[in-house]
Formats: structure tokens, C-alpha cells, sequence
């Protein structure tokens, strides 16, 4: 497994419990350290902890265009990246990058049925959008169900 | 797409890449020269991100300059009423179960958000 592959395996399922269990991010935030600094990664788990601050702060909405993503725009942005679904012509790499989130939340033992259930259903909708071209897609009932989502928008302004 | 049009898409990014870096590291530069003696709290670097690239770029940039001995980064933790504890730590997995915040009130760091603070090295 190359080091992407790696850095997703640890990423992603730290991106799924940050919707389904908001609430804990201090400890989240403990273990994605430690996972990735005892794999290899200290200087991505910096990395990671200061783009969340940054980007957790930033007053203006804001997206990535995952079609140019490298390993850590890609994975970084998962939250922020459902944002350009309704602006983005291609968005296949937003639904890929939506599927593995999907999968990650499925294979998270320790999550409640009801929480797993209602993740998946939002983040199965969501894919199935970003696969549509723009001009099709529900963008209000899209952005309802994006919102509906804690942590994947970062604040709005007054 | 065309192979022509990939090779440009692929340098216009390289050089939107390359400007971003060079802004990136105007903005830290600046920073470092107006807080000798303070921290940077990366939250303050939001307000003048526009992107989620930009934000990115300050953070390996951040990265970088702690590579290179120039800052030193710790962690502390959002206390309940929103301000930075006072404790500071070497990395996130340092930080106990229990912090005290500023008015000596116990709380709970499994549900706090932990910040990387900088400082001059």
C-alpha cells in the first residue's frame, strides 16, 4: 500500500466519525494524531490540524476544485468539497471521494445503526447528485442535505 | 479533453501553484516580522485565506518553517468558553482527560477542538 493509500485509510474514517459523532473532536483529533504520527505521518498530521484550524475560521465560504486535487487537497477537503457540486461541470472525483466516505462509514464498528443509517443515506444522495451534470442536479434540496451534515461547512458569515 | 488541453490545464496550475506558494510565504514572513515575541494562533490566518488551496498553502508553509527550526509548534485546547487554555503541549496525544480553564473550572478535552499554536523559535 503507497503512502496515499495509507494516509486515506487513516484520514477518511476520521472525516466519517466527524459526522456521525461531532462532539468528540478533541479525542478525534488524538487519535488521527497518533494513528498517523506512529504510521509515518507527523509532518501530514501538522499539516492537517493547522488547515482545520485555518480553514474551520475562514469568514468566507469556499470551495476546491478536486479535479486538479493532489493526495492532501483531495483529502483534506472532503468537507469543503461538496460545496462546488452545484458549480462544478465534472464531479466525478467528488463522488469517488464521497463513495470512500461512504465505505468508511459502513465499516466503523462502533457506530449506532440509527447514525449509520442516516449518514449513508445523506452521503449516498449526495453521490448520486455530484454524478449528475450540474444543470440537473436539486441544488436546493442538495445544499439542504449538505447543511444537514455538521463539520462539512465551515462557518458562515453574520 | 485533448492531450494539448491537459498540458495546459497542467500549467496553469503549476503557476497558480507557484503564486500561491510566493503569497503564502509573504503572508507568514509578515507575520513573523510583526510578532516577535507573540504566537500565531492559525485561526487568525482564516481571515485572509480565500480558499481552501490558500489555506492549505499557509499550513504546509507552517510545516515548513518548523522544519527548519525557524517556529515552534505546540498544541492547546478550545476551552468551553471559547478561549485557548493556558496549557500548551508538544502534540495532541500529550493533552489529558481533564484541563482546567482560565476561571480554574474543569472540563472535559475529549470535546474540545485542539489548535496548533506557533511561536518564534
Amino acid at each position: 500500500m503507497d503512502a496515499t493509500a495509507q494516509i486515506l485509510e487513516i484520514i477518511l474514517p476520521f472525516y466519517a466519525k466527524r459526522i456521525t459523532d461531532p462532539g468528540n473532536i478533541g479525542r478525534q483529533k488524538q487519535e488521527l494524531f497518533t494513528e498517523l504520527t506512529e504510521k509515518g505521518f507527523a509532518r501530514e498530521s501538522q499539516i492537517l490540524l493547522a488547515f482545520d484550524a485555518i480553514f474551520a475560521s475562514m469568514a468566507q465560504p469556499v470551495h476546491i476544485d478536486l479535479r486538479h486535487a493532489t493526495l492532501t487537497h483531495s483529502t483534506l477537503s472532503i468537507r469543503s468539497s461538496v460545496q462546488i457540486l452545484s458549480q462544478s461541470p465534472d464531479s466525478q472525483p467528488i463522488a469517488a471521494a464521497l463513495n470512500a466516505l461512504t465505505e468508511a462509514i459502513q465499516a466503523e464498528r462502533q457506530l449506532a445503526d440509527k447514525n449509520r443509517a442516516e449518514a449513508l443515506e445523506k452521503l449516498s444522495f449526495i453521490a448520486k447528485q455530484a454524478e449528475l451534470p450540474a444543470s440537473q442536479r436539486y441544488h436546493s434540496i442538495l445544499e439542504s442535505a449538505l447543511k444537514s451534515i455538521p463539520h462539512w461547512f465551515p462557518p458562515q458569515p453574520p | 479533453m485533448s492531450q494539448g488541453t491537459a498540458v495546459a490545464l497542467t500549467q496553469y496550475k503549476d503557476r497558480v501553484e507557484a503564486e500561491v506558494e510566493a503569497q503564502v510565504a509573504a503572508q507568514v514572513a509578515a507575520w513573523m516580522h510583526s510578532n516577535e515575541s507573540g504566537t500565531l494562533d492559525p485561526r487568525t490566518l482564516g481571515k485572509v485565506s480565500s480558499s481552501a488551496a490558500d489555506a492549505l498553502a499557509l499550513s504546509i508553509e507552517l510545516a515548513n518553517l518548523v522544519e527548519a527550526g525557524k517556529l515552534q509548534v505546540n498544541y492547546r485546547v478550545v476551552t468551553p468558553s471559547g478561549e485557548l487554555s493556558n496549557d500548551e503541549f508538544a502534540n495532541p496525544s500529550q493533552i489529558p482527560a481533564k484541563l482546567r480553564d482560565s476561571k480554574a473550572r474543569e472540563f472535559d478535552t475529549a470535546y474540545s477542538d485542539i489548535i496548533p499554536v506557533y511561536r518564534l523559535s
